[in-house]
């Protein structure tokens, strides 16, 4: 029998998959895909490190991702992905390392900016709520679209293109976000264990439907969100040359990104292209839900200053 | 290579202390007295590490899946560094589920092991994660006890397996690394010989002068003092304070008979090798 193929649409790109990936955007079928995942043997190793290695350039080159009982995936020249699957793997867990890994290291090879952060569409505005793992970028991008008159561009990584206008617009990733247990009670979503993102990890995958932004919206706004162990949240723009320095290290693995060849240099023309167009604040809070509302309400205070909101 | 150190001690046994010390030590002063922006803040359990590092997202793995590839991190943080590291951690030494440590003894220049009184131990590990008293003990005798576990939320930090605290100083001192241990009590009663023969252990040479300026900022009412004015980062959110009071023996007017005889049943061999009862 021959092998089912699905069409997606994801990050401005038509994807042929030979996976079905329940709740993505559904494209009609195309010969010519912008990237195809299918199924086959992938070699073992490249060169360099254990089980995670990388070579090539930023745009091109071959990507390999290796997951114990998961699989391999081969990710070259930012259009095809190669998957082989572990015998003992779930469709669950091969997708969750597809689409946040992969996927990523595809966009990267395709030259697109990656920030690790969650952004929303608020009037013509994208602003992206960047941090590391467990800052509140779902959270916070979560309750605020819950609060406002807005929707979500993407959850977890947010990838930016330059216009033809050279203006930088974050363009939409897939129609899900992944929350914890305590924001999904906090924000009132019912926890469902079927939408566990894996079985072993108390994450649920939430399904956006009509609060996902359709189309590539301008960055207006960018947070940085930090830790702080006490007290109510603070925000404080950032200015001159803490602002570049700021933006490239938010720009998405940046180690991960050296090893695929695109140096430093190459960090510094990405935060320099988006700089001239993005106000840059630190969002200074506590983990968790804790200061929440205050937190919302904060954000949207300063995007009022800033008139973006 | 070999250039990688664990700093490794069961909770609250003293080991922010000493890298505090390195850190003023390394920097000259404290940085205008701040404790947030320390020269010695590596943590060999930090998510963001491993996830700059792998590019994968510790938060969708399981601990079996990361405990697994932390090796291969450590290798690259090795390899992408010439100077030796310092990590903080307290994980006991342990092997991964592909039988590898997870601590590669081929990138490992040594351990520093920071050991203190277990008394007083569970009487700060009581008051700084607001627990009962019998549950700490019951903790720190429970082979999978660990910190960090997301269950519910995320934490900053990934799981540490801390295993019970007899355990937790044999596994390092087993370890095969080059090890070097500093007691607690020595570390507030001796200060000078007790840090000046661990940085001889690391190789790191600095005059008498600069330790005594080093041991001088870092005192216990130094280090509260700072905290007080500027916070401290890696106190719990939970928590009131991270430097508490610093000095030994608080278990002899916290502690009850019965729990004290626990204790001392619990991990008498550890006690009894490392002075802490005769």
């Amino acid at each position: 029998m021959p092998q089912q193929y699905f069409y997606y649409k994801a990050f401005g790109l038509t994807f042929k998959s030979c996976m079905e990936h329940p709740g993505f955007i559904v494209e009609n079928e195309t010969a010519s895909p912008d990237c195809t995942i299918s199924f086959g043997t992938v070699p073992r190793k490249l060169s360099g490190y254990g089980r995670i290695q990388a070579e090539g350039s930023k745009t091109g080159g071959q990507f390999l991702l290796k997951i114990k009982n998961v699989g391999r995936y081969l990710v070259a020249n930012g259009e095809s992905i190669t998957i082989e699957k572990a015998p003992e793997a779930t469709d669950r867990d091969v997708l969750l390392f597809l689409w946040a890994s992969a996927i990523g290291a595809l966009l990267h090879q395709r030259g697109m900016i990656i920030i690790h952060g969650s952004s929303i569409k608020t009037g013509e505005h994208a602003v992206i709520f960047s941090g590391t793992s467990g800052s509140g970028k779902s959270t916070i991008a979560s309750a605020f679209v819950s609060e406002n008159e807005a929707q979500i561009i993407s959850d977890d990584i947010s990838a930016i293109t330059i216009a033809e206008s050279g203006i930088p617009v974050v363009v939409p990733g897939y129609p899900l976000i992944k929350l914890w247990r305590d924001s999904s009670e906090k924000l009132l979503i019912e926890w469902d264990d079927t939408m566990l993102i894996r079985e072993s990890v108390n994450k649920m995958i939430v399904k956006i439907g009509d609060r996902f932004a359709s189309k590539a919206v301008p960055l207006s706004q960018f947070y940085l969100l930090s830790y702080k162990n006490s007290g109510p949240p603070a925000i404080s723009e950032i200015t001159g040359y803490k602002k570049l320095e700021l933006l490239m290290g938010k720009i998405f693995r940046k180690k991960f990104v050296w090893k695929m060849e695109a140096g430093p240099v190459d960090v510094f023309m990405d935060a320099s292209a988006i700089l001239p167009y993005v106000r840059v604040c630190t969002l200074e809070r506590m983990y968790g839900i804790a200061y929440l509302d205050e937190t919302i309400a904060m954000i949207e205070n300063d995007l009022r200053q800033a008139e973006i909101l | 290579m070999k250039n990688l150190v664990w700093l490794a001690s069961y909770p609250r046994s003293g080991n922010t202390w000493f890298r505090i010390f390195l850190s003023s030590l390394f920097s000259g002063n404290l940085r205008g007295k701040n404790l947030n922006m320390l020269e010695v803040d590596m943590i060999a359990n930090s998510r963001m590490m491993f996830d700059e590092l792998t590019g994968l997202k510790s938060s969708e793995m399981t601990m079996k899946e990361i405990n697994n590839l932390r090796p291969s991190v450590f290798k690259m943080l090795s390899d992408q560094i010439s100077e030796p590291c310092y990590l903080k951690t307290h994980d006991r030494f342990f092997l991964n589920d592909d039988g590898l440590p997870v601590f590669p003894p081929e990138n490992s220049m040594g351990c520093v092991y920071i050991i203190r009184n277990p008394l007083d131990v569970a009487v700060s590990n009581v008051l700084y994660f607001n627990r009962f008293v019998d549950e700490v003990i019951s903790n720190m005798n429970c082979p999978d006890n660990s910190m960090h576990v997301s269950t519910f939320n995320l934490y900053p930090l990934l799981e540490e397996r801390m295993g019970t605290w007899s355990e937790h100083a044999e596994s390092w001192l087993r370890s095969g690394n080059s090890i070097h241990v500093m007691r607690y009590e020595d570390m507030v009663r001796n200060p000078f010989a007790t840090f000046s023969a661990t940085l001889e252990f690391l190789g790191l040479h600095f005059t008498d002068a600069e330790i005594l300026q080093a041991l001088s900022e870092t005192s216990f009412e130094n280090l509260k003092k700072s905290e007080t004015e500027h916070g401290f980062k890696d106190k719990l959110q939970s928590s009131d304070a991270f430097f508490r009071n610093g000095k030994p023996g608080s278990w002899e007017t916290v502690l009850t008979e019965a729990q004290i005889e626990r204790i001392t049943r619990d991990h008498h061999d550890v006690m009894a090798r490392f002075g802490y009862i005769a």
